[in-house]
């Protein structure tokens, strides 16, 4: 019998660049392009980052090496304000306080060999830097040591400034590879940090907690831009996603207080006035910042996903005698603010597109898309915290799966502005949540 | 033509029908509904049953030997591993009286068998998927005069399914995975009206539509996460109930003789396709495992060629050619059944052994069209499909 021959034969998929040149591809941003995620920069999360990815079809149609600051295998770090290393978070399985069964998320312990310099091995495409804004991206103090600079930029930095007191830029080191082709996804740590503190910060400055000023913002985007696009790489950059889509700030209902009729009338009569209960579904409770008053959360108020679960099961937190502290809450002030400077930047991220000719990932609205959710080759991926497998155990970066879904996003963006026919990547090959 | 003897996929004619139903037939690219070459007439036209003049017993077995590639959107080739299938037919028809003939068929107008790697792009989907339905049908046939006869019979059909795949949880174990299994009978009914005159024949057939309900499906789970089954988000079994509906057959034939020794036959044929418009699977119990997923086949049509020839007193030759179209529209391209409009080229010989034994050999090829699906919309499982099919068939014949 003829073993050969009988399998139907399919046309071998051709794909171009169209106009663009992958040859030399650089990433710069934060930590959603480092590849942070879990809490944590892990090796697994790197090898799963947005540029990462791209660089895999890019591959396809001609795209060079790719060369990452991967740190070691295992937990991953992540490294606080005073230079203490923990690793990732883990999901486990328990009982909770109310005797049900659900899980807990806590750091495992870190990695602090990944904290070793590797800058001479470089230069590195992926320029992805945790916790990096805007204006730090050509900040000569980012790759020093300690607290004045960033912990995962001064890992892999040209120059850690030892000599000089300056150290190399993020942007500087971008130029070193004189790239082709640029991914550039900055702003969300512009943000992002007033965010997720509970609103502490200030609008308007440039302190890790602040929403930066819109001018330091757009003039951050021209100097990155300019200095990317200058020898005449093409590029894509992407938008920043809005927090209400993000688990982190929506798991948590305002109104997530389920009382009896019972409960409910025994509160009445302990509460002050312009708090008050009705069976089934409340607002909580929460503290007004610095007055020592409190209030009811309104509509469209977000809870973090940070508030301690056993205190809100359990220990009365959302009562009258137990306010949600005011860093827990993004009111409605706060909101406001974070908003309508997201919406800012995009529009600047936007115009910077246009001038510029770059692709224009629109992040924002996808993140819209996802919160019904998307289908990938059979599987549902959504939004939710845990069950929707995008979102990492932070609640705030993409999950392996999520990075691949944005990824895909970009390339459709690349795809439609330089007229490739690039792939999408299988999403369902990565690591979205591992169950216990 | 046999060199891919293992491979997958049972659907060997438009949807999940199956016309693999006797050598000859198969032989003559199944246009045989004006024409009473053996017991398979029961089947293919129980009206014609009248006109035999003596008894068949007919037994045979087809081979299936299917090869499917799948090119999917992430631009990574996979193909079904090695499958084979082997759905048989059986038939008696016995000339009774003057103008009153019976028959028995039993045999797999329906079924599919797709079986993919298990940690293939579509696992969500499929992996592997088993439906076949049995029929029995008795059937009485009775003659008014030389050119016109009638026949009907129930259908008794026993369905069977059996689906896999695999569920997008993960630990560190690997993923679950949810085989649903489930059994059901309905009952219809196959129909004929048979002219024949002089060297020319006429053949009408319908056979209904009928409903496989099947109720107290069984779910079981595999390699689910443990805290997703401690909180009740997947059980590790459950209760489900579907229907399946499978579409009513209309048959119009012609044969003409030639001469003695050949013969020639044209059918059309006109499947409801459209009662398969969902497939849903409930769970009294889970309803958070609710699927459903619409279908939307449409009604489709086939014209089928086919030619005999007498060649000695032993030996018979046969050749048939058809077009089948596909009843599953783009957008519902699904890998259980990645069907496509195909073309079936036959050929048969029949030969016969001693006493009123003969044998019955036929050998189809089907080029299934390349069928790109650009936008599914239930999973978004996009690609491109490309199946050939090789059909042996060995029948045993009795005379009486």
């Amino acid at each position: 019998m003829l073993l050969g021959g009988c399998k139907p034969s399919l046309d071998e998929p051709r794909y171009n660049a169209g106009e663009a040149d992958f040859e030399r591809f650089v990433a710069v941003g934060s930590s959603f392009t480092a590849g942070y995620n879990d809490g944590a920069l892990t090796r697994t999360g790197q090898e799963a980052s947005i540029p990462n990815i791209l660089a895999q079809q890019f591959a396809l149609v001609g795209g060079g090496e790719f060369k990452q600051p991967l740190l070691p295998a295992g937990n991953g770090l992540v490294v606080n304000s005073l230079g203490q290393i923990t690793g990732q978070l883990a999901l486990s399985s328990r009982i909770n306080c109310a005797g049900k069964p659900d899980f807990g998320i806590a750091n495992i312990s870190g990695n602090a060999a990944g904290m070793q310099w590797i800058g001479n091995d470089g230069p590195y495409n992926n320029l992805g830097v945790p916790g990096a804004k805007s204006f730090q991206l050509y900040s000569q103090f980012l790759g020093k040591g300690g607290s004045a600079g960033n912990y995962y930029y001064h890992r892999f930095a040209s120059d850690t400034g030892s000599v000089s007191g300056l150290s190399s830029t993020v942007i500087g080191d971008a130029q070193l590879i004189n790239p082709t082709f640029f991914s550039l996804w900055m702003g969300n740590s512009d943000v992002y940090t007033y965010a997720s503190a509970g609103g502490v910060g200030v609008v308007g400055g440039i302190g890790t907690y602040d929403i930066t000023p819109i001018d330091t913002f757009n003039k951050a985007v021209d100097f990155i831009v300019n200095g990317l696009t200058s020898n005449g790489a093409k590029g894509v950059i992407a938008n920043i996603p809005d927090i209400s889509d993000i688990p982190y700030f929506n798991t948590i209902p305002y109104n997530g207080l389920t009382l009896t009729a019972a409960q409910a009338t025994a509160l009445n009569t302990v509460s002050p006035p312009g708090i008050s209960f009705a069976a089934g579904a409340n607002s909580f409770v929460v503290e007004n910042p610095g007055s020592g008053t409190i209030r009811q959360l309104k509509s469209g108020e977000l809870l973090l996903l940070s508030i301690p679960s056993d205190s809100l099961l359990c220990g009365g937190w959302g009562l009258p005698q137990h306010p949600i502290p005011a860093n827990y809450v993004i009111d409605s002030t706060e909101l406001s603010n974070i908003k309508s400077n997201i919406t800012l930047f995009n529009n600047k991220i936007s115009a910077a597109a246009a001038a510029k000719g770059l692709a224009l990932v629109d992040v924002n609205h996808f993140y819209k898309t996802l919160q019904s959710g998307v289908k990938f080759n059979g599987a549902t991926m959504s939004a939710s915290f845990l069950s929707g497998a995008a979102f990492s155990l932070d609640g705030v970066h993409p999950s392996n799966k999520g990075f691949a879904l944005i990824a895909n996003e970009f390339i459709t963006a690349i795809n439609a502005r330089f007229k490739c026919n690039l792939p999408p990547v299988d999403v369902n090959s990565y690591t979205g949540i591992i169950f216990p | 033509m046999f060199g891919c003897l293992l491979a997958p996929l049972l659907s060997i004619a438009g949807g999940f029908q199956i016309n693999t139903q006797g050598q000859k037939s198969t032989s003559m690219g199944g246009s045989v509904s004006s024409v009473a070459l053996d017991g398979s007439v029961v089947f293919y036209n129980p009206g014609a049953l009248a006109f035999i003049d003596h008894g068949y017993l007919n037994a045979g077995v087809s081979l299936i030997v299917p090869k499917t590639s799948f090119l999917g959107q992430t631009g990574v080739e996979e193909s079904m591993p090695g499958q084979m299938y082997t759905p048989f037919s059986v038939y008696a028809a016995y000339a009774w009286k003057p103008k009153v003939n019976i028959g028995l068929a039993i045999n797999t107008p329906f079924g599919l068998g797709t079986k993919w790697d298990s940690n293939w792009s579509g696992r969500y989907i499929t992996q592997e998927a088993k439906l076949n339905a049995l029929n029995i049908q008795p059937t009485v046939s009775y003659k008014f005069n030389d050119h016109l006869s009638i026949g009907v019979g129930p259908m008794i059909v026993l369905g069977n399914a059996d689906l896999t795949k695999a569920l997008p949880y993960a630990s560190s174990a690997g993923e679950a995975a949810v085989e649903l299994k489930g059994s059901g009978t309905s009952v219809g009914a196959n129909a004929g009206v048979n002219y024949v005159s002089g060297n020319f024949a006429l053949g009408l057939a319908y056979r209904t539509s009928t409903k496989i309900d099947i109720t107290g499906g069984d779910a079981s789970f595999t390699n689910v996460p443990s805290s997703l089954l401690q909180n009740g988000t997947i059980p590790s079994s459950a209760s489900f109930e579907t229907s399946v509906t499978l579409p009513s057959v209309f048959s119009l034939g012609a044969g003409y003789n030639v001469t003695p020794k050949v013969l020639i036959t044209l059918d059309f044929n006109y499947t409801g396709w459209k009662v398969y418009d969902s497939l849903n699977f409930i769970f009294a119990d889970n309803s958070q495992l609710d699927s459903r997923q619409a279908r939307n086949y449409k009604n489709a049509v086939a014209v089928r060629g086919g030619i005999q020839y007498k060649k000695t007193e032993r030996i018979t030759l046969r050749a048939g050619l058809a077009f089948d179209q596909t009843p599953v529209q783009d957008g519902y391209v699904s890998p259980e059944l990645p069907d496509a409009n195909r073309l079936i080229y036959a050929a048969g010989i029949s030969y016969k052994l001693k006493g009123n034994f003969s044998a019955d050999l036929s050998l189809m090829y089907e080029n299934v069209k390349e069928r790109k699906e650009v936008d599914n919309m239930q999973t978004n499982f996009n690609g491109t499909y490309k199946t050939n099919l090789v059909v042996g068939g060995l029948g045993l014949q009795y005379e009486f």
